[in-house]
């Protein structure tokens, strides 16, 4: 019934003039989330950042935002940098190895779903989006790190003018849109499909051969982490085939398990180029 | 019983099973009965497959094979073989020439821990038979894992795999050895023998998640040992509000907020155990584990539980905020 339509997120992506941007009715949007929190009710409801004491890329402390995205790569890459930051943090605090060894590999639900139109929202890396905040440049947008000053400011201001949230490029992979919705969007998903199913995902050593099935377990206290690449592997593999065959994952070319990185890249061939083997 | 709730007793879980058999409809058959039996099968129609087989990566805890392939009896090579390359597998010959002394005293010889003969397509005492030894053989190769770490049984003793109470000794201590395994984070392969022998809980994770929040929530609880009395202390809430949640019945409104915040602080436990639930109980309870942290948790000195039980609701956001910002 819903399959993945690259003509229903209006986003001025060529032009790189509008701000305006919008879903329309029947999107999918992808969301990793966790074994607890991964239904209908949670995935877009923006509660998720007001319970943590910390900043993300388009919310400060306790402002709602819920993040998906249109592809799965960006949803898997950005978690994937999420695990590697919170375990260097965690090795400056010197947490024992339980909780290191916590964020290297951990199973979420990749919930994938539909929504109606959703308008009101903010492309932040067009011309449009410097009207907001003049900081706002391409590369203030992917900036890797995580200095969200310009991204913040934008925040408050879209969030004062009302607006619904932004479509930005992710950080982690450079193709298609992540976005950021600032209130409580459940009401927007379809409620005739939904679909969440199990995913691995993985830090692996530095010198992990990605002809290797799967990645060898990383050891906290002698290993060295790889910085820019981990591991994803969803756990069923006739379920996602199925998904697959439905047309419900983006990009529909990749396998069931690979190796991707969490670092933007240029890739001639893509899918292909942007999953090892 | 064993603190788990797991029984020496218990039936083998996914036992892997390598079956010699050229008859494809026979072998076809067998196969189903022992898929429904939760077994994992590996079938080869020749010799030299199942030669292959066995000498391969995997490991198998059977290996059953028939006495006469292609119209040659070569059950005794297979046997030798399976010695050779499986010699801790439970051994079953399976076959419609056992009705000969001579072959029965060949199979026993050469190792065969049950001899069976095929009758019809009624496969219920082959099916029992198969469960029994696989037992068996995921018992010897237990027994093996536990030696080779370090940990025999008892010097000078010949490991007896059907003396009931030399069992209960080898599951006793393997589950320790496991368990200080499993705690160093170390991916021992006696934790999956364990696991194949239904003498380790196994954390299904397909089936945890789809479980509404109060099933879930209860499971955790059920995980790391909770009762009504340690939880009404967490809510503080009555003993009958306590045993509902446990019961895994809805919780009323006003508990709703505390027991999603609950599920969340022991899906952390989980994660930390290595989603392994035989973890959680000592995590659960274990004090200063963070004594070299910058940044330690509000329960490390007392153990979560007893932390949680002393502070109530303000103890479960205080505990949940530090998990969620670490």
């Amino acid at each position: 019934m819903y399959t993945y339509d690259p003509g229903l997120y209006l986003i001025d992506k060529i032009e790189r003039q509008e701000a305006d941007a919008a879903i329309r009715d029947g999107a999918l949007l992808y969301r990793v989330a966790s074994l607890s929190h991964w239904k209908q009710q949670h995935v877009i409801s923006g509660v998720g950042t007001m319970k943590v004491e910390s900043k993300g890329r388009f919310h400060t402390i306790h402002q709602p935002a819920s993040y998906c995205a249109n592809n799965v790569i960006v949803c898997m890459s950005e978690i994937l940098y999420h695990m590697y930051r919170k375990f260097l943090k965690q090795v400056e605090d010197n947490q024992p190895r339980e909780h290191l060894d916590m964020w290297t590999l951990r199973t979420y639900k990749l919930a994938i779903f539909s929504v109606k139109k959703i308008d009101e929202l903010v492309y932040v890396d067009s011309i449009g989006a410097k009207s907001y905040d003049a900081r706002i440049i391409s590369s203030t947008v992917v900036f890797p790190d995580d200095i969200y000053g310009p991204l913040h400011h934008i925040s408050d201001r879209l969030r004062e003018e009302k607006k619904r949230g932004v479509v930005y490029p992710s950080a982690r992979h450079s193709r298609d849109f992540a976005f950021a919705f600032f209130k409580n969007e459940t009401r927007k998903i379809r409620d005739d499909f939904y679909e969440a199913p199990l995913l691995n995902l993985q830090l692996i050593v530095e010198e992990q051969n990605p002809l290797d099935f799967p990645p060898q377990r990383f050891k906290v206290h002698t290993d060295k982490l790889h910085a820019t690449m981990g591991y994803y592997e969803f756990a069923d593999n006739s379920e996602f085939d199925r998904l697959k065959s439905e047309g419900l994952i983006y990009p529909s070319g990749i396998p069931n398990s690979g190796y991707i990185d969490f670092v933007r890249r240029h890739y001639t061939d893509y899918p292909k180029c942007a999953i090892r083997p | 019983m064993i603190e788990s709730g797991i029984s020496v007793n218990s039936n083998t879980v996914q036992a892997n099973v390598a079956l010699l058999e050229d008859h494809v409809e026979t072998a076809v058959s067998i196969s189903q009965e022992l898929q429904r039996d939760g077994k994992i099968v590996r079938w080869a129609k020749t010799l030299d497959d199942f030669e292959n087989i066995i000498k391969g990566a995997d490991r198998f805890d059977v290996c059953s094979i028939d006495w006469d392939i292609g119209d040659r009896f070569v059950g005794a090579i297979a046997l030798s073989l399976i010695k050779r390359y499986e010699r801790d597998a439970g051994k079953v010959v399976y076959s419609v020439h056992v009705n000969k002394p001579r072959i029965v005293n060949e199979a026993i010889e050469g190792g065969a821990d049950a001899v069976l003969k095929k009758i019809g397509s009624n496969y219920d005492e082959y099916r029992i038979k198969v469960e029994e030894v696989a037992r068996l053989g995921i018992a010897r190769q237990i027994f093996r894992r536990l030696d080779e770490l370090g940990f025999p049984l008892a010097t000078g003793i010949t490991f007896d795999e059907k003396d009931e109470k030399q069992l209960a000794v080898l599951c006793a201590q393997a589950r320790q050895a496991a368990k200080a395994k499993a705690l160093a984070g170390e991916d021992d392969e006696l934790i999956q023998l364990l696991k194949r022998r239904g003498w380790w809980m196994s954390f299904d994770v397909a089936s945890y998640s789809n479980l509404p929040m109060e099933e879930q929530l209860a499971l955790l609880f059920q995980y790391v040992g909770a009762r009504a009395g340690d939880v009404n202390q967490i809510f503080q809430c009555s003993l009958i509000d306590a045993q509902k949640i446990l019961n895994e019945n809805k919780v009323s409104n006003k508990l709703e907020k505390s027991a999603d915040e609950m599920l969340s602080i022991l899906a952390y436990l989980l994660r930390i155990s290595r989603y392994e639930p035989e973890l959680m109980s000592h995590y659960w309870t274990v004090t200063n584990l963070f004594d070299a942290s910058l940044s330690s948790p509000p329960w490390d000195t007392s153990g979560l539980s007893a932390y949680l039980k002393s502070s109530g609701v303000a103890g479960i956001e205080d505990a949940l905020h530090w998990i969620r910002s670490h």
